[in-house]
């Protein structure tokens, strides 16, 4: 599902090459559980923003789902994140002027989903969820926990084909960020969605397959986990 | 989606309620004046528009100089027409008579008097060709079937009849030369406020040129034709110059022999030669054009419209400015919304329509609030410019709302695209990685922004101020007589116009007994008009054309005049001033090249040259306002038979003045029974003479204040949002060791920068308007420096307080709490 070949991302300044990357090639299948671990400013989120074509490499290649990302214009990558891919942020970034609700429904209006099969999906999340109380809710009324669900509710929602999730835990207490790890678990094992989080914690990569490990932009290790 | 995006405008707006505030109240004031300004130039264009013929109609007269002198009559002779008719088929029908006249009516049913002065227009039948009135009651043509027959407009028939069908009623006239009683039958009502007029009369009844007898041809009327379909107006204009160039020589000649066939440069011979005619042409004006300016006009109201127009432009670029600066300003919050908005899949266009959306939805809200800010600004509109304009019962509503409508887009256009823009096109990642840099430093486009507005706003500013100091000079100068209490009253009864001092003495009594009244005059004119005579002195071979005041001996002590050498006229000396004494005022000494006092002056009689002993200089006495030279003056105390004194002039006592005004009304009816005395006050008159500079000042007044308090508005919400995106970095400081003053001063050097930017730029531009606006003055004052000064220093100190105000919060937060909740 994702290639990367030989990425390379450095910032110049002054003159001065700041790598970021270096070198950065690995496969990712579809229905991979993946956790990108390594310390801070190793290059993570780099990598993750990359792959969500929030940025784009300095060098190299990068295929997603058979298309050559570094050749799109930004409409047609914009296309492809409505269609396949889920972000979950460490911060939430929920839009705070919507309600719970109508956070879940933002991506469905940018695809043009029609009306009566967006109340259905979004009735349908909020009820996997648990949060159907909650639906008229503000973000700032709610837990940083049932936040970040919200968050998950709406990356969830446009049945992506891939999440991607920069440490979704970070701002968590362990007991809520257990439960969304459970939650990704099952995601990825029930309905094969493919998922790469960053995370800084071992026992939340556990709950992956693979765990790559990267340090000063170069991938350390790259291991298969066999469940805990 | 589209109703999602209003809810969050909404929840953004209400968020925000103190920048939605000061941004849609700002805007709802500018697009008020707008609205305003549109009322005003919709009803000064749309006057005869009714008239399918309109761009086919002119009114001529003639411009000729005749012994020297330029003569801009706005009429012509009655053989102009004459002259038409007969040899030109191009035009339709051409009508004469008068265009303004005045009429005082009244209608007396069941005892019940309704006296009404109204405009009337009267002229010959064939009017209705050339100006296609159309009756809505009765018909037009049938004011010319009877003598006594009157049309009247819908308006002034409501005053004089109520609800009822005005046809065949009757009103009342004092008319013609001894005023005699004459009843009007109503004959055809039309209604004015579909077919407004740029005439605006109220009453039309057909001319009676029969008072003229042989005379009529070398009258003149206002004259207008009508061209027929097609014909090119200009070059057939131009024929009608030379025809009627030559008709008129033939005329002058007095030779009707149709084999006399002067060539136009013969005609122009012919006319030299006889009547001192050295150049004629005719002057003709579409009627289409009149309202907007005359060639008689100096005051154009074009260029009030267009100076209006560019005030209330300027009003709503400034209320635009601000919506985009505190957009801007505002963008830095929502730039997090975007980024997720677009990781989600909007598509750039989604969050155009969206910051479009949320513009729309100020705007509108801004309109709503104008609609009603302007309804009640009307009436005081309606005070200070004398019009009658009026926003939700105008019969063009719909026109003026629909134009409103239009600028509401352009607005949300001009307002909304930079903003909507500039947050569309965040970048995604740079916000949700958390780096976005908030703008500590106002950026360079907002900086060009608000220095516009305020150089805009101080430039009014000091206008304003400078055109008060103007004014005031105007107010307290001396004007060389003593305006206050001073009445002059109308002598209607032409067999009392005439009347030797002595024969006076008997109606001065009567005005003497009255308490009220101190002392009594009288002169052929007010003493702050035209006098209505010209003589030429002539002394030691030079010759003046000089204004002739006709008074009485005691003119110059009753209006308070001064005699600053030599003597005023005197009643024991009477015997020998009436005949051979003048007083000359100041300007006439010196154009005169006079001395002293005591000189011989030759005054020009026609024929011969009657000497006089100037046995006084006068004072100047600025008659004609600020804005003309005074013109040199000659007072005589001489004849009465043809230099009629029509006016009284009396000085009352300042106590009671009404009851005294009552007793001179009451006193004089007994004089000059069944007409209404017509009376004046000559503060008032300089009042009227200054009023469109009053009015212009406080036109400037208030568009000045708006553009200020919008402009701060601006800067207010603009210092707010900075000190708070900088409350981080006040509170590092402020444990670092800043002081609170040494905090406000960071705060404030950024916008005082920019305002003192502003200022050199309005002091400049004010100086330019300024100087040409002191151009159109004869007496003003030197440019006051002062002004400029005191309103910079104003507007600075106002910046400081104002970004202080709002800087306060940020600089008295607790800096521990603040640092720890980042
Ligand atoms: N716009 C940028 N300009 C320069 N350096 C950057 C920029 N964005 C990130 N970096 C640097 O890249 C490195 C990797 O960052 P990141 O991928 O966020 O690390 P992490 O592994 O902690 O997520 C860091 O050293 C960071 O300072
Ligand atoms: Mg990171």
């Amino acid at each position: 599902m994702i290639k990367l070949q030989n990425i390379e991302k450095y910032y110049a300044n002054k003159g001065v090459k700041s790598y970021i990357l270096r070198h950065v090639s690995t496969e990712i299948k579809q229905g991979e559980f993946v956790s990108i671990m390594g310390p801070s400013g190793a290059g993570k989120s780099t990598l993750l923003n990359i792959l969500g074509m929030l940025e784009e490499p300095t060098y190299g290649e990068y295929n997603f789902m058979g298309e050559d990302v570094t050749a799109l214009k930004e409409r047609q990558r914009i296309e492809l994140y409505r269609n396949h891919i889920g972000f979950v942020f460490q911060a939430y970034h929920l839009i705070d002027e919507m309600t719970v609700a109508e956070n879940i429904e933002a991506p469905l209006l940018y695809k043009k989903i029609p009306g009566s099969e967006r109340k259905s999906r979004i009735a349908d999340v909020l009820d996997r969820f648990n949060m159907v109380a909650k639906k008229d809710l503000f973000p700032n009324q709610l837990s940083g926990g049932q936040q970040q669900l919200v968050g998950i509710a709406r990356a969830l929602v446009a049945q992506p084909s891939i999440i991607l999730a920069d440490e979704p835990t970070g701002n968590l207490q362990s007991a809520q960020a257990e439960q969304i790890m459970e939650l990704f678990k099952k995601l990825n094992e029930e309905d094969g969605i493919t998922i790469i989080q960053v995370t800084h914690s071992e026992k939340n990569a556990q709950y992956g397959s693979r765990i790559l490990t990267i340090e000063d932009g170069v991938i350390k290790e790259d291991i298969s986990v066999n469940g805990l | 989606m589209f109703k999602l995006n209003l809810k969050i405008a909404w929840r953004n707006l209400w968020k925000n309620k103190a920048y939605s505030v000061f941004n849609i109240f700002g805007l709802a004031v500018g697009l008020a004046g707008f609205i305003i300004i549109l009322l005003y130039i919709n009803r000064e264009q749309g006057f005869d528009k009714w008239n399918p013929a309109l761009n086919r109609t002119y009114m001529v007269a003639a411009d000729f100089t005749q012994n020297g002198a330029e003569n801009k009559g706005s009429k012509i002779k009655a053989l102009f027409a004459k002259t038409i008719e007969a040899e030109f088929p191009s035009v339709e029908a051409i009508s004469i008579g008068w265009l303004n006249g005045n009429a005082n009516l009244r209608t007396e049913t069941n005892g019940k008097v309704i006296k009404e002065k109204l405009s009337s227009v009267s002229m010959d039948d064939k009017f209705f060709a050339v100006y296609p009135l159309t009756a809505i009651n009765g018909r037009m043509q049938d004011v010319f079937r009877d003598k006594n027959a009157i049309a009247i407009s819908k308006t002034a028939a409501l005053k004089m009849f109520g609800e009822e069908n005005p046809i065949n009623k009757v009103l009342i006239q004092n008319r013609g030369l001894n005023e005699k009683e004459q009843e009007l039958v109503v004959k055809a009502v039309w209604d004015d406020k579909k077919q407004p007029s740029y005439f605006g009369f109220d009453v039309f009844y057909a001319a009676d040129f029969s008072i003229y007898g042989g005379e009529f041809l070398s009258r003149t009327f206002s004259t207008m034709l009508t061209f027929r379909d097609g014909v090119d107006a200009e070059s057939e204009l131009s024929k009608m110059n030379d025809a009627y160039t030559i008709a008129l020589a033939k005329f002058v000649a007095n030779n009707s022999d149709v084999n006399f066939k002067p060539s136009k440069q013969q005609a122009l011979a012919i006319l030299k030669d006889k009547e001192g005619i050295t150049s004629f042409k005719l002057i003709y004006e579409p009627v289409s054009d009149l309202n907007l300016g005359t060639f008689y006009s100096t005051q154009a109201k074009r260029t009030t419209i267009n100076i209006l127009l560019a005030l209330a432009s300027f009003l709503v670029i400034i209320s635009c400015i601000n919506y985009t600066n505190l957009s801007l300003v505002l963008a830095q919050k929502r730039a997090k919304e975007v980024g997720v908005k677009k990781v989600l899949g909007a598509q750039k266009i989604n969050l155009l329509k969206q910051f479009f959306a949320e513009t729309a939805l100020q705007c509108i809200i801004a309109y709503l609030f104008a609609l009603i800010i302007a309804e009640l600004l009307v009436p005081k509109v309606n005070n200070l410019l004398d019009t009658q304009l009026s926003l939700f019962s105008s019969s063009n509503i719909s026109l003026v709302l629909g134009q409103a409508l239009l600028i509401l887009l352009a607005v949300i256009a001009m307002a909304g695209a930079y903003p909507a823009f500039v947050l569309a096109g965040f970048r995604p990642v740079k916000v949700l990685k958390g780096n976005f840099n908030t703008a500590k430093h106002i950026g360079s486009l907002r900086k060009v922004l608000v220095v516009c507005q305020f150089t805009i706003a101080i430039a009014l500013v000091i206008s304003f101020m400078v055109m008060l100091a103007q004014l005031e000079f105007m107010r307290n100068k001396d004007l060389g007589l003593n305006k206050s209490q001073l009445m002059t009253l109308d002598i209607g009864n032409f067999a009392k116009r005439n009347l030797s001092p002595a024969a006076f003495q008997s109606i001065k009594d009567r005005l003497l007994a009255i308490s009220g009244v101190d002392d009594l005059t009288r002169a052929t004119e007010e003493p702050i008009n035209d006098s209505g005579f010209n003589n030429d002195l002539s002394f030691a071979g030079k010759k003046l054309n000089v204004e002739s005041r006709f008074v009485d001996v005691n003119y110059l002590k009753v209006i308070g005049g001064k005699v600053v050498e030599g003597r005023d006229f005197s009643t024991d000396l009477i015997a020998t001033d009436s005949v051979q004494s003048i007083l000359l005022n100041e300007t006439a000494f010196a154009k005169l090249g006079l001395t002293s006092v005591n000189q011989q002056i030759g005054i020009d009689h026609g024929d011969d040259i009657k000497q006089f002993n100037v046995i006084g200089k006068v004072k100047d006495i600025q008659a004609y306002g600020f804005e003309h030279e005074v013109v040199p003056t000659v007072y005589l105390v001489a004849d009465y038979q043809f230099h009629w004194r029509r006016n009284i002039i009396l000085r009352l006592k300042p106590e009671n003045i009404a009851s005294t005004i009552e007793e001179i009304k009451k006193t004089w009816m007994e004089i000059e029974p069944g007409r209404d005395p017509i009376y004046s006050f000559a503060d008032e008159t300089f009042q009227k003479m200054n009023k469109a500079y009053e009015t212009s000042n406080k036109v400037i007044f208030y568009f000045g204040s708006l553009t200020l308090i919008i402009s701060l508005f601006g800067l207010i919400g603009f210092a707010a949002y900075s000190a708070e995106i900088r409350t981080r970095e006040v509170a590092l400081r402020r444990i670092l060791g800043a002081t609170t003053a040494n905090l406000l001063n960071m705060l404030n050097k950024d916008f005082l920068w920019l305002v003192i930017i502003a200022n050199i730029f309005a002091d400049v531009l004010a100086y330019v308007y300024m100087n040409k606006w002191f151009a159109g003055f004869a007496y003003r004052i030197p440019m006051p420096f002062e002004m400029f000064f005191t309103a910079n220093l104003s507007i600075i100190v106002i910046t400081i307080l104002t970004v202080s105000w709002q800087s306060l919060r940020a600089v008295n937060s607790n800096p521990a709490s603040v640092l720890k909740a980042e």
